[in-house]
């Protein structure tokens, strides 16, 4: 009967892994699909065209999550070429909270996207702690946006048809967990940002505050080494638009790295950095030196941080019993 | 699954890796539900789309079954006639390999088969018995009533090789045959025709067949229609009072085997040919056996069955095309849910499996219910028809398995369009 009880097995190696993934941060997507390099880039060389060698020599000890060089992004709208972004290099460290920043059509969502793996760039290498994403492929990069980055969109982009827990299901349905793993995972993910009594209300039953928080805890769900956010509230009253606020700032003391693209200068002032485009060039890089820090961060870090390890292992120890038996 | 691989568990990370992707699979099961889901929600709409697929589905079931049920009852009626009994027709033999039916000819104008051929037959191993058999159409009258009937010279075995059975009276006797004795038996159609509005015994009278005074001596009991409306006497009562002739328009032989068949039609064969002198094969006669009967009622069966393909085929594509339509339509209003699951990590495959199933399901569930409808109206029509309704499982399951690769082809367009879709566009669509 050993084939019985190879499934909690696999799923408690999974739950390790889960544990695993967010204490350490360099690690591969998936050993098949991605090569994986322990290697600091600097030793490594660049392949692309673009960038040259000593333009990754940096500090070896502090794998930037994001590191971009020379990127450029060309539309072609009808007979005009419009240059999105131009030849920008940058790099984010684990842990940092930036604010990108700039007027419409300055390119800040293409390099959001771009940063997310929902585009590429024309030219250019990116690297998202370590891998050179340019060289992924299609399926590779689903991947990655499964497990290693989480959006949250101005608009919330949940599917209204499906309740708050199917919302959040969803990055590990695609991921192929266990349907029971999705539902706890997915339910303990919700009990973070504070929605346990809603998980199985319709988005058209909650308020925007919470439609928001919904999709926060879809992007946090697979414990991602990078959340995106972009324009998190703008969608969202004053009020509703501060415990938004006050909800990522304690994901990023939690060690969470965070890149909010925003208008509003409120979301800017608690950001740690802030990093402004225009006509697709990076104008201003600067980190803040005291971020704002709103009273409630203390409190909600506790909360936060308290339940999210603390029932993980008792996740684990779940399977591992189940196991046994 | 995971297998004999995996094991102890390992605080590396490359060493519970390759789970992962062991577990991802096609991620069928959720592809299914959402698509349930995804119908559901629209649910007239997507009965709509069904209907073309449902329609075409009935209409071959409901075609099946009407054949089915008509080919059976033939069958029904030719194993009344009897499947171990060769009929030895004259003339060339008809071309069986074209797609009509058999034709029966009547009548002995150009017959070369005599009575010493029914007389030589007998001897052959296997035979059981043999008749002449010599048919005239006569104006028959008793008292008032009167119809035209068909009349049949046989011998007296002729009631053993097709097993008749008399409600009243008896079977002419050899002695009657031998004299040409002017004594009929009546089939129950023609008894009835003629007597039952009288009230009387047909048994003892007398009736006129064109113009010739002939004794009723027995009735058969109900039977096939070809013998209900048939009256029978003897060969040379026929053959000397109402034809003239002394060939036998076929002579009918009973076989003692089903398996022996093929044998004595071969014996049958050589004996007439060596007794009318043929050569170079040009027979005067053939032999008509229960298997060529089979054969020409398979050539009309396969000729029916291509022509429900030909109906099913049209159908299904105009059902296909409704399917492609509303899932292309399907497609667009969800683009935005698209971009969704593309930016939560789903591949490109995932959402062309997700959309694939839903054509699939939608065309499978529409020919479930296809079926359940042909069915229902097949059984309808095939019972008010007074035919047997057969219920053939092979062509249920071929017309859903077909309605379910017409989910897969038609649904396979729309669903690439969806998984080719660009998560940056997808995601800003409104």
């Amino acid at each position: 009967m050993p084939f019985v009880w190879m499934f909690p097995a696999s799923d408690l190696g999974i739950l390790l892994l889960v544990v695993a993934l967010y204490s350490e941060k360099e690690d591969c997507v998936n050993k098949n699909d991605v090569q994986c390099d322990p290697q600091p880039p600097s030793e490594r060389g660049s392949q692309s065209n673009n960038a040259s060698e000593e333009d990754w020599q940096g500090d070896v000890s502090r794998l930037p999550v994001v590191a971009v060089r020379h990127l450029n992004r060309m539309y072609q709208l009808g007979q005009t070429e419009v240059h999105a972004l131009r030849d920008v290099s940058l790099d984010i460290y684990p842990g940092e909270f930036v604010a990108v920043m700039g007027p419409s059509g300055s390119g800040k969502t293409t390099f959001m996207n771009i940063i997310g793996c929902m585009d590429r760039p024309t030219s250019g290498d990116y690297r998202l702690t370590g891998m050179p994403i340019s060289q992924l492929s299609t399926n590779q990069l689903a991947d990655i946006r499964n497990r290693r980055i989480g959006f949250i969109f101005q608009s919330f982009n949940l599917l209204l048809r499906e309740t708050a827990l199917a919302n959040v299901m969803l990055p590990l349905m695609y991921r192929g967990l266990p349907e029971r793993v999705q539902r706890q995972q997915a339910a303990l993910a919700l009990q973070m940002v504070g929605l346990a009594d809603r998980l199985n209300h319709l988005p058209t039953q909650l308020s925007g505050g919470q439609q928001q928080r919904v999709a926060i805890a879809r992007a946090l769900v697979n414990q991602p080494s990078l959340l995106l956010a972009d324009e998190p509230t703008g969608n969202l009253d004053s009020h509703t638009s501060q415990e938004i606020l006050e909800l990522l700032q304690a994901l990023n003391e939690q060690g969470i790295t965070l890149i909010v693209v925003t208008h509003s200068g409120e979301v800017a002032s608690v950001a740690k950095r802030r990093v402004e485009f225009k006509d697709g060039l990076v104008v201003q890089d600067a980190y803040m030196p005291a971020p704002r820090m709103p009273q409630a961060v203390e409190k909600t870090v506790r909360q936060i941080a308290g339940p999210r390890f603390q029932q993980n292992d008792d996740l684990a120890e779940e399977y591992k019993g189940e196991r046994r038996g | 699954m995971s297998t004999g691989t995996k094991a102890r568990p390992s605080r590396t990370i490359a060493a519970v890796q390759p789970d992962w992707q062991i577990q991802r699979g096609l991620l069928l099961k959720a592809s299914s539900k959402a698509a349930i889901k995804a119908l559901m929600v629209n649910g007239t709409r997507s009965f709509l789309t069904m209907l073309g697929v449902i329609i075409a589905v009935a209409a071959v079931i409901i075609t099946v079954t009407q054949a089915e049920g008509t080919s059976s009852s033939i069958n029904q009626r030719f194993a009344s006639l009897g499947s171990d009994i060769l009929t030895i027709q004259p003339g060339a033999p008809p071309n069986l390999n074209g797609k009509g039916g058999l034709t029966f000819r009547i009548g002995g104008g150009d017959s070369t088969l005599t009575l010493t051929d029914v007389t030589a037959l007998t001897t052959l191993a296997h035979v059981v018995q043999a008749s002449p058999i010599l048919q005239t159409n006569g104006h028959t009258s008793y008292q008032s009533q009167n119809g035209d009937f068909q009349v049949t010279g046989v011998s007296t075995d002729y009631q053993t090789i097709h097993s008749l059975t008399l409600t009243e009276g008896s079977w002419f006797s050899t002695q009657d045959e031998e004299t040409g004795a002017a004594k009929v038996v009546l089939g129950s159609v023609v008894a009835q025709s003629l007597f039952s509005a009288l009230n009387v015994d047909p048994v003892g009278q007398m009736i006129r067949i064109g113009g010739v005074r002939f004794e009723v001596v027995g009735v058969l009991a109900a039977a096939d229609f070809l013998f209900d409306q048939s009256i029978y006497t003897s060969f040379k009562a026929v053959q000397v009072r109402l034809t003239n002739t002394n060939k036998a328009s076929q002579i009918e032989v009973l076989v003692d085997d089903v398996n022996n068949l093929d044998l004595v039609q071969q014996e049958i064969t050589s004996l007439l040919e060596q007794r009318h002198r043929i050569k170079n094969s040009k027979d005067d006669f053939w032999v008509q056996s229960p298997s060529q009967f089979a054969q020409s009622q398979q050539a009309s069966a396969s000729s029916l069955a291509a022509l429900l393909i030909g109906i099913a085929a049209v159908a299904l594509t105009v059902g296909g095309i409704g399917i492609m339509n509303i899932m292309l339509v399907s497609v667009t209003e969800r683009t935005r849910e698209i971009g969704i699951r593309l930016a939560t990590g789903a591949r490109p495959g995932d959402i062309r499996n997700q959309f694939l199933i839903e054509a699939v399901v939608l065309s499978v569930l529409g020919g479930l219910i296809g079926v359940f409808f042909g069915l229902f109206t097949g059984f309808e029509i095939v019972t008010n028809s007074q035919l047997p309704f057969i219920l053939d499982p092979g062509a249920i399951l071929l017309a859903i398995g077909v309605a379910g690769l017409t989910g897969v082809i038609f649904g396979f367009y729309p669903a690439m369009r969806a998984s080719q879709l660009d998560p940056v566009v997808a995601l800003q669509t409104v």
